[in-house]
């Protein structure tokens, strides 16, 4: 449990110009204030954060913020992000997307971007429902789930996204819980610092579409998983990252010692050569005459 | 006041069906005090509050949590609000519950908070209202403020 | 002369093939060489040609070879049709293959013990190849030095040194045996002094990191593939990212974000690739993030012909995407012109902060033709970004001093700036939006943000290059072209001259923006065939679309293989009929 503070941390340096066109309660407003809080505790500045998302109520956060942004495609807001911190290794990226986009359509890059380790905070709010489209059923709803698209009730199982994360090599894992948005920038934080691939999935409501999982059934089922119980145990935390139902572990789920390595640390083109990317491009000279001699070498 | 007093207030105020419906609509701003209020000032409040409503705040479990704005606070009353069942296009989310439900639930807490105040010493009030964001803050100032 | 190699997948027809073209270009001939493959890893006919001169420029293939080293029999069936007067065929002599019938149609056969001489000089059958490369240096009198230096080169020690053996042991034997009767003679021209030889896909690959290119992700895909493998291979000490992704979204998707981020980057795909780009190419579009995609074409649709070359995606490259959105279409039509496509590609996507797209194929890709070692001179290229933010200026412009990333200009570019700016914090998005990028659906932040994007392409024009005539000013008949074709058609044009044919060409390196001064060049023209790789004649649609011009003559191919110079004499010279 968190210990009380009366402080309000200021993230008013954060304030976006665009007013929020989420609904009333929304658990996006939860997930805003985490990653303005999170930011504002390590001390990042708005210009140094590149926010990308992908298609979804969330996925407007970065309009409501002042940070950089690129509100992308659905489901593929992960590449776009890995390409941005292969070009600048010096940014802060943080993904923000829902569940339909996240552990759905973007199923394919969250496997392959766990495994690939870049050095990248995702935060995922998961509300069990695709939102802006009015309500259908995701991947996260449970068996059963009554919506436009599962009139009957979903037939389908839903998948539990920590486990997969897990599974696919991510280092980092966590669930936050919108309702508590203290906790969340914590883990939101924490993710920042770890180097890799931090996964932070976030229980949140939809206070419009989803009248099961409001904040009260959150409540009633998410408790704070002990971190004294191994959080980098990888057998313990297999239990922890598949558990779902009455009892929602929340907290740090999984955090691996020593971190793996990140991408870009094992990457030669990005450790071997003076400049990243975006620098390279910035001073580069064509009549370099390395260039020449590279082009005698290899084609003759 | 007492409770059924306070409920029946709400009732008129908010202009609900049954006794039951003004129930819950003030135990969610209980619950979403709960979260909003740092434990002292929580403390305080439940006990100038009528008898239930006290006793459902001083034994929330809720902790308090720094970041829980105007917008977090009425999630909670959000739960048990309709929010779809009457389909129109031009409406924000397809329905016009749902569209309608900021301008309602803030009048909503707005009501049980103004009622709150006036329930409540001057001095509990004031150390209430300072310890939350400004914009929950303001709702405790009276239903003519409230947006029509 | 040309030589020509073919054999089974597998048996080591390519690394024959790709070894002796270098060791010719060392020797300081010229050389055009071409690969015919399938898509599997065993089995199935391909086969190597090399057309050497005694100059650098050897431009294409041509229609005849006059030396075939056949490793199997069906290589004798399916080329000896192609042999010219006085030709040879040097083959293992255990194979079943009809020396006498060779002989009757005025060819030479030379059978050989060339699995022997691997077997008992080497130690391995597998060096049959070597003993083949031999054979045809012994036959044409070409010394074995740059072969050996080749060989060296490619083998660890102990291998090499035995290949070596079984190299000159062969040529020794066929020099015994057969002397000067071949009268197609290779001798090396020291005079030459260093060639390159390379491929269009390194071409390209080189123009892009002298532009700067610092990026570029991914999927391989045949016969785009070798661009990544080349970046990949680039010392780290250059910085390049490159990065093979888990799919074509992915990779279309990392370059994007490497761009915005604030470096050039690139992807490179085929057609089927492309296809799942195209949701990405319209976000680049609409966000204004300058990307370059390359579109190695090959035959298609779906998974088509994977390792033959077509020209079928044009049409589909100038209207991918859901929605308008400017681009600039290129097409190089040799290797030399892929290096000079690259760079330009890399200016115009940033200048006019779109995407670019250059369409190649597979016999570009991988065709391997030798230049002057000072070719591909760097002191040509030009570096040029557009309009970026400087990192320590001040909020340049817009409303109560916030950056207007999307600001509505005369020219429809608005200045760019990269993440980390402290002056520039902005936010770009696939929604419709407004000059400071925020998400909007009114009327009157969509129809000037419209206007601003596809004004660019107005002021693109200025920088889009006109078709270029080849061959005599004036002609009778004019080739319209576009892509590799134009090496044919080059040729073809050389080979119209010493014929007493009058014959030009037209070649549109650029097709997007639809090129100023082609109309009138069409016009000029009196008869205009057009030449292309496709069943619909998809560049004789976009010239009818521009101009109004229809071209009803037309050489259409689209059985995955490419045209030879002379096919296009004959059809010029009234021998075949389109």
């Amino acid at each position: 449990m968190t210990t009380e503070t009366r402080e309000r941390i200021d993230i008013s340096m954060f304030e976006g110009h665009v007013k929020p066109t989420w609904c009333p309660g929304c658990g996006d407003f939860g997930v805003l204030n985490a990653v303005k809080g999170a930011l504002a505790e390590l001390g990042i500045a708005p210009h140094e954060v590149l926010i990308v998302t992908g298609i979804g109520c969330g996925s407007k956060l970065p309009d409501y913020m002042l940070a950089y942004g690129m509100l992308t495609l659905h489901g593929r807001p992960l590449p776009f992000a890995t390409g941005a911190k292969l070009a600048n290794p010096d940014l802060h990226v943080i993904v923000v997307d829902g569940d339909g986009d996240a552990y759905g359509i973007g199923g394919n890059h969250l496997i392959h971007t766990a495994r690939r380790n870049p050095d990248i905070t995702h935060v995922v709010e998961n509300n069990q429902v695709y939102g802006l489209t009015k309500g259908q059923y995701s991947p996260t709803s449970e068996h059963g789930y009554v919506s436009k698209t599962s009139p009957r009730g979903s037939i389908e199982q839903a998948i539990t996204p920590t486990a997969l994360t897990f599974a696919s090599g991510a280092g980092y894992v966590a669930r936050g819980f919108a309702g508590a948005p203290k906790d969340l920038a914590s883990l939101i934080a924490r993710g920042i610092e770890h180097p890799g691939y931090a996964h932070i999935d976030v229980l949140q409501p939809c206070t419009t579409f989803n009248k099961i999982n409001t904040y009260d059934w959150y409540r009633e089922r998410g408790y704070e998983s002990d971190e004294a119980a191994g959080v980098s145990d990888r057998t313990a935390a297999w239990d922890r990252v598949q558990q779902w139902g009455d009892q929602i572990p929340l907290g740090l789920l999984y955090e691996a010692d020593p971190p793996n390595p990140t991408y870009e640390q094992q990457m030669a083109a990005l450790q071997e050569a003076e400049m990243n990317p975006v620098a390279g491009t910035a001073e580069h000279d064509p009549q370099d005459p390395r260039y020449d001699a590279l082009k005698r070498r290899l084609f003759s | 006041m007492d409770y059924d007093e306070f409920i029946n207030e709400i009732r008129t105020r908010i202009d609900l069906p049954a006794e039951q419906d003004a129930e819950v609509v003030v135990m969610e701003v209980v619950n979403a005090l709960a979260h909003a209020l740092p434990s002292q000032e929580c403390a305080a409040l439940a006990m100038a509050l009528p008898g239930p409503i006290g006793v459902r705040l001083a034994a929330s479990e809720a902790v308090f949590d720094p970041y829980v704005d105007e917008h977090l606070f009425i999630g909670y009353l959000m739960t048990e609000h309709q929010t779809t069942g009457y389909w129109d296009r031009t409406a924000g989310g397809d329905d016009v519950l749902a569209s309608m439900a900021a301008e309602e639930i803030e009048r909503r807490a707005r009501a049980v908070l103004s009622l709150i105040a006036s329930a409540i010493e001057p001095d509990v009030l004031e150390t209430v209202r300072r310890a939350l964001p400004d914009v929950i803050g303001e709702w405790f100032i009276g239903e003519g403020e409230a947006v029509a | 002369m040309s030589i020509l190699i073919g054999g089974d997948a597998g048996q080591g027809v390519e690394s024959s093939g790709g070894g002796f073209a270098l060791a010719l270009a060392r020797a300081g001939l010229g050389v055009f060489a071409t690969q015919d493959y399938r898509s599997q890893i065993r089995g199935g006919h391909n086969f190597y040609t090399l057309r050497i001169g005694s100059e650098h420029d050897v431009r294409s293939q041509e229609r005849q070879h006059h030396l075939m080293l056949a490793f199997t029999p069906e290589t004798v069936e399916m080329h000896i049709d192609a042999l010219a007067e006085g030709g040879g065929v040097i083959y293992d002599e255990r194979l079943k293959i009809d020396a006498d019938a060779i002989r009757a149609r005025g060819f030479h056969a030379f059978p050989l013990p060339l699995g022997g001489i691997a077997q008992e000089a080497g130690g391995s059958r597998v060096m049959i190849n070597t003993a083949a490369l031999g054979a045809a240096a012994g036959i044409t009198g070409f010394p074995t030095t740059t072969m050996e230096e080749v060989t060296r080169e490619n083998f660890g020690a102990e291998i090499a040194e035995k290949n070596l053996v079984v190299m000159r042991a062969a040529a020794e034997m066929t020099r015994e045996r057969h002397g000067e009767e071949f009268r197609h003679r290779l001798a090396a021209v020291p005079e030459t002094g260093q060639q390159l030889l390379l491929a269009g896909n390194q071409a390209f690959a080189y123009g892009a990191l002298v532009a700067g290119c610092r990026f570029i992700s991914a999927y391989p895909m045949t016969p785009a593939t070798t661009i990544l493998e080349w970046m990949t291979a680039v010392d780290p000490s250059f910085g390049v990212v490159t990065k093979h992704t888990e799919d074509e979204i992915a990779a279309i998707a990392m370059a994007v974000g490497a761009s915005f981020a604030g470096t050039r980057a690139m992807t490179a795909t085929s057609g089927g690739g492309l296809a799942l780009m195209v949701e990405a190419i319209g976000f680049a579009a609409m966000t204004e993030v300058p990307v370059v995609i390359v579109d190695a074409q090959r035959g298609g649709p779906s998974t088509g012909l994977p390792t033959r070359s077509e020209q079928p995606d044009l049409q589909f490259v100038l209207n991918l995407g859901h929605g308008e959105f400017p681009r600039i279409v290129l097409a190089p039509g040799s290797i030399g012109q892929c290096f000079e496509v690259a760079w330009r590609a890399f200016n115009l996507a940033e200048q006019y902060q779109c995407p670019v797209m250059v369409l190649t194929d597979s016999y570009l890709a991988s065709a391997l033709r030798t230049y002057p070692a000072d070719y591909f001179d760097t002191a040509e290229v030009v570096f040029n970004r557009g309009k970026i933010v400087a990192g320590d200026v001040a909020t340049p412009s817009g409303n109560d001093g916030l950056y207007q990333r999307y600001e509505i200009t005369g020219d429809g570019i608005s200045p760019r700036a990269f993440p980390g700016n402290p002056h520039t914090i902005h936010s770009v998005t696939s929604d419709e939006h407004t000059e400071a990028g925020h998400i909007s659906e009114d009327a009157d932040d969509r129809v000037p943000m419209m206007d601003k994007r596809m004004r660019k392409l107005v002021t693109a024009q200025a920088d889009i290059q006109p078709p270029r005539v080849f061959g005599p000013d004036v002609a009778d008949i004019t080739l319209v072209c576009w892509g590799s074709t134009y090496m044919i058609c080059r040729e073809a044009v050389e080979l119209a001259t010493g014929r007493g044919i009058s014959l030009n060409l037209l070649q549109f390196t650029d097709l997007w923006p639809f090129p100023d001064g082609a109309e009138a060049a069409l016009n000029a023209a009196s008869r205009l065939v057009l030449v292309e790789q496709n069943f619909t004649g998809q560049l004789g649609q976009l010239i009818r679309q521009e101009t109004g011009i229809e071209i009803t003559e037309r050489m259409l191919k689209y059985d995955g293989r490419v045209f030879n110079p002379e096919d296009i004499i004959d059809h010029v010279a009234g021998a075949t009929v389109a």
